[in-house]
């Protein structure tokens, strides 16, 4: 395949173009399901994809195949060359590229413990160890485990001279349990409804420590069979872990996205109220709230602000080059509450008169355009532990896992349903509450937060399944957070 | 193409057969090209050629499912040994299976209903066609002094299926989709085009009725207060909103009494004025004429006259391909008497929504749902559209909703719904949707 590639790389250079890449990406994703301590359901795919783009005339073409003889695929960047051709006389905007350095890299991401080395009996242990300890309330009914592994290579090739290598993992699972009360289901998972995934091996799964908190979630499933609805009204409120995430996700990740400014999501994913014209003099939350985009690998020690490691792989955004050749790098995104930075490509960062891209582009397989989306996108940590956070709340409710979501094509008004709610009164967590919600504007939510917890509360959380763009495509994203805490909440419809 | 297909399968059943592997092989291939365009061209364009097997284990009882695009030997090999692996997991996984939901005998290709889906079209000339199409709408938009963004895209698709049974089923299918948003002032709307058939598409009918709401509303901008509003819903905002109650029609659910249907059949659920089937046969419908599990796709009447009727089985499985094993594919609300002019003019305060974005299930006993109207969103006051709404956030129940029906449109629409089938939907009035 790499003799192919050189090939197309010279030919890429002969095109008369003004720029073209390839990636031929090759990707394997295995998802097992068990339930109530069996092995339910496994699903394994594999597949292998040349994605070419080319820049002719201020137009870019794109053509993919899965057809890997040397023939496809000279025709298919013949292909993309004519389209840029055919496409460049009805262009929106004349593309222009910012600058990148090209590389020669071959890059592995670092697994403690290889997933794909591992029997499939090793692999659903704690899983099913976990359902086991859940099942053990007979009024429970049932509990399952999803486990998802991935290994993707993607070979980028440029007709500027870069060749970057790189084999990447990410590795995710969860458990839920689910009872039912007054004709309602009631779920509780861990991490989160959808997993946790991390850029990283089966070290992920051995964090997550399942059948450790099997034992929590029988006793709260247990709990809120006879708990109370969550009241309406206002309330203080506590974050963390995957809703904390979704609240980041959802709010700052895709309004940071610069190819909404320019309309070219507005079909599918929306805009943003976050214009050009705000950068860095628009407190858009309060100083507490540091925002900083970073793909960056492991490396030793961790760079300030980015949190220990904790041993279980870092953020699901994780890799060397993006899928434009362009190095991981650290933006801030909010500075102290200010909006100081773009999630960017190298056309949107032209377009922003910005020397280089913030290296956001990511495409889900060889299959698909590259799009900007959400690599790690961090809450930097604060000061204290989520036990000091909980003190300082009168009335208010502390939230894990989420249930629902929704919020506007600009990305101001949303609505996000817990799994459960914690009633905490005067500093202290007294019980369970089924359904709670609660909804608001993101800059006054953001404004509202006055405290992030510190270094020692910090991990990564993140999703695998962020949809953007048209065809649509998936992406891993990784947040790694403190849990914070918001003042004055509305929750509630009544 | 079905020599290529059938030329594929060959190595893989053979190999299946030597390790006595009772595999199904289903082969997708897609081949076309999708345009994304903003107000002043294209912005981004691909051109896609996939091609990828799925097989499963046809008895026993825990499914195992492979995908893959390798076709080499090693490749093969490979998906083999996944299965091989799960049915070690599960010993069960290779006995013959009890279920009442088993796949069909070999006497599927008879009994499969005919559906012409495919009319072929060059895939050498779609960027050709894709130009021509976005220039000749962004030309009548601008025309209009409006601005606006969408989507072209041709494709086709192959369906292939074979099991060790005899069974050998095949499908081919074209795809034509033109979606364009476009705005005027505060206002702005959306229509989608789709048919199997691109002959079928009108750009200027296509743009028109993007723009036909719009006029009034583009002067005035409406907020409003919370409370209970009459509101018309589009066929695509229609779909969208049905979506939470889809899985819950499988019959094995509701026989668990794990569904918000269970215990519900033969009882009234929605208001009269509401109808559903789901139905590859009605005229309009296109699909795929096999299920997942390759048994013949066949009507049910879901919801009739507000009661629920049946619930879906055999025939309707979606194992592997969608989160959910059985869901319906192809779904017909039935058409009323009215036009769309009629309705508004009956509506003394209401909303007419388009597009719906983050529909959201917030509690599923009730279907409790939430969400905000997306392109096309306007307010109607004694009979006519007088202002553009630009939020609007319902939170209400889905079953409160559907007993509130009171019409429906003579047009229905026919819109692209998952990978192997369509949709097709009128527009839907109901007396009170709540707003917040």
């Amino acid at each position: 395949m790499e003799k192919i590639l050189a090939l197309l790389q010279e030919k890429m250079g002969r095109l008369g173009a003004d720029y073209a890449d390839l990636r031929f990406v090759e990707m394997e994703r295995s998802r097992t399901r068990t339930k109530n301590g069996a092995f339910e359901e496994l699903k394994d795919s594999a597949s292998r994809g040349v994605g070419f783009r080319v820049l002719k005339g201020g137009g870019f073409g794109f053509s993919a195949t899965a057809d890997l003889s040397e023939k496809s695929l000279f025709r298919h960047l013949e292909q993309a060359c004519r389209m840029a051709k055919s496409f460049s006389k009805i262009r929106h905007a004349e593309v222009k590229l910012s600058s990148a350095k090209s590389a020669k890299v071959r890059w592995v991401l670092p697994v403690k413990k290889d997933p794909w080395k591992l029997s499939l009996e090793e692999k659903i242990a704690p899983f099913l160890e976990a359902q086991r300890k859940i099942k053990m309330d007979p009024e429970i009914d049932s509990a399952c485990g999803v486990l998802d592994l991935i290994r993707k290579r993607v070979v980028f090739v440029s007709s500027e001279g870069s060749w970057i290598d790189q084999l990447l993992y990410r590795t995710g699972g969860w458990i839920y349990g689910e009872t039912w009360a007054k004709g309602e289901k009631i779920r509780r998972s861990w991490p989160g409804p959808s997993g946790v995934f991390r850029a990283g091996g089966y070290e992920a799964v051995d964090q997550m420590k399942f059948p450790d908190e099997a034992e929590r979630i029988r006793e709260e499933l247990k709990e809120l069979r006879q708990s109370p609805e969550a009241p309406s009204g206002t309330f203080d409120l506590v974050l963390k872990g995957s809703v904390l995430a979704l609240q980041i996700h959802e709010t700052f990740g895709h309004a940071s996205e610069s190819d909404r400014v320019y309309g070219y999501e507005d079909n599918y994913g929306g805009r943003t109220f976050l214009n050009p014209g705000l950068l860095n003099g628009y407190p858009v939350a309060s100083s507490k709230v540091t925002l900083v985009s970073d793909a960056q690998p492991p490396s030793s020690p961790p760079p300030a602000g980015r949190g220990e490691d904790k041993g279980g792989g870092w953020g699901a955004g994780t890799f060397a080059y993006d899928d434009e050749g362009v190095p991981a790098k650290r933006i801030e995104v909010l500075r102290e509450g200010v909006f100081s930075a773009y999630l960017t490509s190298r056309e949107t960062a032209y377009f922003l008169n910005q020397p280089e891209s913030s290296a956001n582009m990511v495409a889900q397989d060889g299959f698909h355009y590259p799009i900007i989306r959400m690599t790690n996108l961090n809450l930097l940590p604060g000061q204290g532990n989520l036990d000091e956070l909980i003190a300082g709340v009168q009335e208010g409710y502390l939230l894990d896992n989420e249930l629902s979501w929704s919020i506007d094509q600009m990305r101001l008004d949303f609505q996000i349903g817990g799994e459960a709610g914690y009633h905490i009164q005067n500093g202290k967590i007294k019980g369970l509450v089924r359904f709670p919600f609660y909804h608001g504007n993101t800059l006054d939510f953001w404004r509202s937060c006055d405290r992030v917890a510190g270094k020692e509360e910090w991990d990564f959380w993140g999703f695998s399944d962020c949809g953007k763009g048209g065809p649509y495509q998936e992406a891993f994203t990784g947040h790694g957070l403190s849990p914070a805490r918001f003042r004055n909440v509305e929750f509630g419809r009544e | 193409m079905i020599q290529n297909l059938r030329r594929l399968a060959r190595p893989i059943l053979a190999l299946a057969k030597k390790k006595k592997l009772p595999l199904q092989v289903f082969i997708r291939a897609k081949k076309g090209l999708l345009v994304r365009f903003a107000n002043n061209g294209v912005h981004q364009n691909g051109f896609q050629d996939l091609l990828t097997y799925s097989l499963r284990v046809m008895t026993g009882e825990g499914p195992v499912y492979v995908e893959s695009g390798d076709f080499s030997g090693a490749g093969i090999r490979s998906a083999l040994d996944v299965i091989a692996s799960g049915a070690k997991q599960s010993p069960g996984l290779l006995r013959p299976r009890q279920s009442t939901l088993a796949g069909p005998r070999n006497d599927g290709a008879r009994r499969h209903p005919r559906v012409k889906e495919f009319f072929p079209f060059s895939l050498e000339k779609t960027p050709e066609l894709a130009a021509r199409v976005v220039e000749e709408g962004l030309r009548l938009i601008r025309r209009e002094h409006a601005t606006a963004n969408g989507y072209f895209s041709a494709y086709q698709r192959f369906f292939y299926l074979r099991d060790p049974r005899g069974t050998e089923l095949f499908h081919p299918a074209t795809a034509v989709r033109f979606g364009v948003t476009v705005r005027k002032g505060p206002a702005k709307n959306y229509f989608s085009f789709y048919h199997p058939d691109p002959k079928k598409l009108h750009v200027g009918r296509a743009v028109g009725r993007a723009m036909e709401l719009i006029g009034e509303a583009s002067e005035r901008e409406v907020t409003l207060r919370p409370g209970d509003y009459e509101c018309v819903f589009s066929p695509r905002a229609l779909l969208e909103l049905f979506d939470p109650l889809r899985r819950h029609f499988d019959r094995r659910l509701c026989e668990d009494g794990k569904s918000v249907l269970s215990g519900r059949l033969g009882k009234k659920i929605f208001s009269p004025a509401f109808s559903l089937q789901e139905s590859l046969q009605y005229p309009g419908q296109f699909g795929v004429p096999f299920d997942a599990e390759g048994a013949a796709r066949r009507p049910v009447t879901l919801v009739k006259g507000g009661v629920l009727k049946d619930l879906l089985g055999k025939g309707h499985s979606t194992r592997g391909f969608t989160e959910h094993p059985f869901n319906p594919q192809n779904l017909v609300v039935e058409k009323g008497r009215l036009s769309l002019k009629n309705i508004f003019e009956k509506i003394r305060r209401g909303v007419f929504i388009n597009k719906i974005w983050y529909h959201t299930l917030v509690k599923e006993s009730e279907m409790e749902v939430t969400g905000l109207g997306a392109a096309g969103c306007f307010y109607i006051e004694k009979g006519r559209i007088v202002g553009s709404v630009p939020h609007l956030r319902y939170h209400d129940s889905l079953f409160s909703i559907l007993r509130s029906v009171a019409g429906a449109t003579q047009e229905q629409i026919l819109l692209k719904d998952g990978e192997m089938g369509s949709a097709l939907f009128p527009y839907l009035w109901v007396s009170r949707l709540r707003l917040v």
